[in-house]
């Protein structure tokens, strides 16, 4: 053992792998990223522009379909958020602040989404909803169209997106502590008072992190929604499906413009994500004298 | 305003954190809560501001039942011990708070946070952020934000325990001088007892979820009720040996004036370093030969460590740096070690 | 002490009332549904559609894609892992936010895509293709484009645990005369391997239920090319409500068999770091 210490110098323990292999490492990680993402993220672009400016805009705006797709798709996705904002900060406070009997259990709840297949997930809908559903029959008496409608979408994307801004949101309050809050409930603020000057103040960067991932999945769920949407042109169609829609007819071009549009919005989601990350990182915020 | 607490216990799982605590603080003192971590200090504190809710007792202000109100109604300041600040608002802010949340007007609570400004000596400081504060001026600031609203009722937990040394004993004596201004009754939590000591009126010694002891400082620094009090307040030596009637009986020492003790059963006896003297010889006198192996000043005083030459026991004196001096004491040598004063604690209370 | 001191804050019953209730409306009450349904066939009928030919070979089409592809996943995840924590290099920075790309963009462009790279004349496809390398409508495309949507979780499990060994127990072992292959294999290999699990876990997690990108590169020929939730699509297209929901539940199973596996290799995880 002794001897060993001498042929390694200490200067050099710290050094890390020699240069030909960390060389070659960093290519292999370079290649892996750019061939599973970064060529087919520039290859989006390249497909939509390849005919030009002009026929990237035609195909855009020249189809009334691919339009509307655009239009349901902002529609759904802020009402899916929304949503999910509310459960997902009631939830984070309950969660994170309390104990109470069957927590690990309601924590379990809230994952569940992430691990059901979006079809599955869209299927439950269908068996709620549809005409052989549990409210299928009641809804259609009532003359309520709910599946292949708006509500159906705006649910099922909101199931798939349920976890996203609770899970954000009970690290950062965690980390944060309930120091404050007690110290605000004690010199006499009233829950109202202490969550909307002290709570939400607290939690507001990891709320727009939740928010944005919420929102790049909901943009972009395609299972749950292709089996709900009854896939009507021009009347349920996100813009998801509408992409799948153009590709099976052929119009390699629309779909291409299309898909440029959600590639556009995720290099986005992930752009803020990274400068949230730089900006605000979440074990930064925990106190400084933890106990 | 007096605060009463009757029976109260707590627990937490399978901890006991308070087991049938009653204590009285008279209306205008300061009173410090003293024990090892896990004593339910922290706790009892919590139970009095409406922190926690005690499983069974009673806590009163003045005559007032409050056990089951929430601490927005009971209108005390509480210190946090890591402060607390929030952290997205100005220091005027911080202390504003309590007043904004009762809707006072802007211009009365401009005049209340200045006139506090100017008490914790941070006038110019209103705009800055918690994170460009020093420790002790969080601190401060903290304070102030408690005592905004003019709470019938100041408490602290463990409020000088993130400082560093030096901020530490600066800030307590201002505490001191701060409650001899405003004279609000409070209560704070340490284990440290030079500050329990040198800051309140009264203290508290607790120790597993019950109180060992209360009273003022010189009290029960003199009078300890039991050996865990005396243990705890400092070092001790501790001595094999036998009590009679007339007083203990060290083993190796003869005569040693102490306290009678109406319990013979005990032969643990316990000696303050500071009431044992080194003298160069024995000649006779009872006593202990020891030799000394290490030298410490501490303060105001010198450690010497000393081993005993029969047994190899250690044992602590405590001296001033004068006498030190002129007896010309330095490690190697051998010495007399002579009593002063010694105690003697049941056995329960044996450690 | 700190996990019981959280009562004197107010909200509890109205945060979770609300959040129990639409937990139930949108999760629970959907999720009976879904085992109910199923529960109107016997168990005969029942046998019959999830034991058919044409599911079973759905079924292992769905299991041996998502393995694959989370084991090819595993490898690299770990590669890309290794260098983002412990090089340094021009681009780092941009290459560490793209690995989460495939979470954020949606799976119809990454099947959209794949599909346009590895056909006969894609950009990959042309090179790939006449080495008789199928990217498109393959059993390769589906595993390749499951390993690009799964692609984030391996890394992103790995990574903070490879940050956290601090440089001294490296340096430790190297002192007692470890070789580098040596430390890797018998020191940061055992650290990172829970996290390692968990990812894979995950990443086949995901790839069990993956439609959007899958449609686009497979053939979806029944008995060939078809996976389980294509299956369940066009099960539900033939207005076969029952059989579809047997389907999904065997599915559902599975993922809660995950969900359960991720749990228990999470709690080991963190026993030994």
């Amino acid at each position: 053992m002794v001897k060993d210490t001498r042929t390694i110098p200490i200067h050099q323990i710290r050094k890390g792998e020699p240069a030909w292999v960390k060389a070659l490492l960093i290519t292999g990680a370079i290649g892996i990223l750019v061939i599973l993402i970064g060529i087919p993220v520039l290859h989006v672009f390249y497909r939509a522009f390849e005919n030009g400016l002009k026929a990237y805009w035609t195909s855009l705006t020249g189809n009334r379909d691919t339009l509307h797709s655009i239009w349901l798709t902002l529609s759904i996705a802020p009402r899916a958020v929304l949503l999910n904002l509310i459960f997902g900060v009631a939830a984070a406070w309950a969660v994170a602040r309390f104990r109470f009997p069957g927590r690990t259990f309601f924590l379990a709840l809230i994952d569940l989404p992430l691990a059901i297949s979006p079809v599955v997930a869209g299927l439950f809908f269908v068996l709620l909803f549809g005409m052989n559903g549990w409210f299928g029959e009641w809804l259609d008496a009532h003359g309520l169209q709910v599946l292949f409608g708006t509500p159906a979408l705006v649910l099922a994307t909101s199931f798939v997106t349920l976890p996203f801004i609770v899970r954000e949101l009970i690290p950062v309050m965690e980390a944060y502590g309930d120091e404050e809050e007690l110290a605000g409930i004690s010199l006499g603020a009233s829950g109202w008072q202490m969550f909307w000057r002290i709570t939400l103040p607290n939690i507001r960067w990891g709320l727009l992190y939740g928010m944005i991932l919420c929102n790049a999945r909901a943009m972009g769920e395609y299972g749950a929604v292709y089996m709900i949407s009854g896939r009507i042109s021009g009347l349920n169609d996100t813009m998801p499906l509408r992409v799948e829609k153009l590709f099976q007819e052929y119009d390699m071009a629309g779909a291409f413009a299309l898909a440029s549009l959600l590639t556009l919005l995720s290099l986005v989601t992930l752009g803020l994500k990274t400068f949230l990350d730089k900006k605000y990182p979440v074990h930064e915020k925990s106190k400084e004298g933890q106990e | 305003m007096s605060i009463t607490v009757k029976n109260v216990s707590k627990r937490f799982g399978h901890f006991q954190a308070l087991d049938r605590v009653s204590m009285e603080v008279p209306s205008g003192t300061l009173v410090a809560l003293l024990g090892p971590s896990g004593s339910g200090k922290t706790t009892l504190l919590r139970v009095i501001a409406g922190l926690e809710t005690p499983d069974d007792g009673t806590v009163l202000y003045q005559d007032q039942e409050v056990t089951s109100q929430s601490a927005r109604d009971r209108n005390v300041g509480f210190v946090f011990q890591h402060y607390a600040l929030f952290r997205h608002m100005t220091v005027f802010d911080n202390i504003g708070f309590g007043l904004s949340v009762r809707k006072w007007p802007k211009e009365k609570i401009a005049q209340r946070v200045n006139e506090l400004l100017h008490l914790i000596r941070l006038e110019g400081l209103e705009g800055r952020y918690p994170n460009q504060l020093s420790g002790g001026q969080r601190q401060r600031v903290a304070l102030a934000r408690a005592l905004a609203a003019q709470p019938k009722v100041l408490l602290l937990d463990e409020p000088f325990g993130a400082l560093d040394a030096k901020v530490r004993i600066e800030l307590r004596e201002w505490l001191r001088r701060l409650h001899d201004e405003i004279h609000v009754t409070s209560i704070f939590v340490t284990h440290d007892q030079d500050e329990a000591f040198a800051v309140a009126d009264r203290v508290v010694v607790l120790r597993d979820g019950r109180i060992e002891q209360m009273g003022p400082p010189t009290e029960v620094y003199e009078h300890p009720a039991n050996a865990f009090v005396m243990d705890f307040l400092g070092q001790v030596n501790v001595f094999q040996g036998t009590a009679s009637e007339s007083g203990p009986q060290i083993t190796g020492f003869s005569d040693v004036k102490g306290t009678p003790v109406k319990d013979f059963c005990s032969n643990t006896i316990y000696v303050r370093p500071f009431d044992l003297d080194i003298v160069h010889e024995l000649n006779g006198q009872a006593g202990l030969a020891g030799k000394i192996i290490h030298i410490t000043p501490a303060g105001g005083v010198v450690r010497v460590h000393l081993q005993d030459l029969h047994s190899t026991a250690r044992v602590l004196v405590e001296m001033n740096f004068a006498r030190l001096k002129e007896m010309g004491l330095t490690v190697g040598k051998q010495v007399g070690i002579v009593p002063k004063k010694a105690r003697i604690f049941t056995p329960d209370y044996m450690i | 002490m700190k996990n019981n001191t959280r009562n004197a804050l107010p909200g509890l019953s109205l945060s979770l009332g609300y959040s129990m209730t639409y937990l139930s409306l949108l999760v629970l009450i959907p999720l009976s549904a879904c085992f109910l349904k199923t529960a109107t066939l016997s168990w005969k009928e029942m046998g019959d559609v999830v034991w058919s030919q044409r599911t079973l070979s759905a079924y292992s089409l769905t299991f041996s894609s998502a393995f694959f592809a989370a084991v090819i996943n595993m490898v690299l995840g770990f590669w890309v892992a290794w260098v983002l924590v412990r090089y340094e290099f021009p681009g780092k920075r941009l290459l560490d936010s793209l690995v989460d790309l495939p979470l954020a963009l949606p799976t119809a462009v990454a099947g959209l895509v794949y599909s346009s790279l590895y056909v006969e004349n894609g950009w990959f496809g042309r090179f790939l293709v006449p080495l008789g390398i199928e990217g498109a409508y393959s059993k390769f495309g589906i595993v390749w484009v499951l390993v690009f949507t799964g692609f984030p979780f391996v890394v992103r499990t790995v990574q903070p645990v490879l940050e956290e060994i601090e440089p001294e127990v490296e340096e430790a072992a190297r002192i007692m005369g470890a070789s580098r292959w040596q430390v890797f294999t018998r020191i940061l290999f055992p650290m990172v391997f829970p996290a390692l699990l968990t990812g894979f876990a995950q990443a086949f997690a995901r790839g069990l239920g993956e439609y959007g990108s899958v449609v686009f590169v497979s053939s979806n020929i029944p008995f060939v090319s078809e996976m389980a939730p294509v299956l369940i699509v066009a099960r539900l297209e033939e207005m076969a409500y029952a059989e579809a929901t047997a389907i999904a539940t065997v599915l559902l199973i599975a993922s809660f068999t995950m969900l359960a596996m991720i749990n228990v290799l999470e709690a080991w995880s963190k026993r030994r770091g």
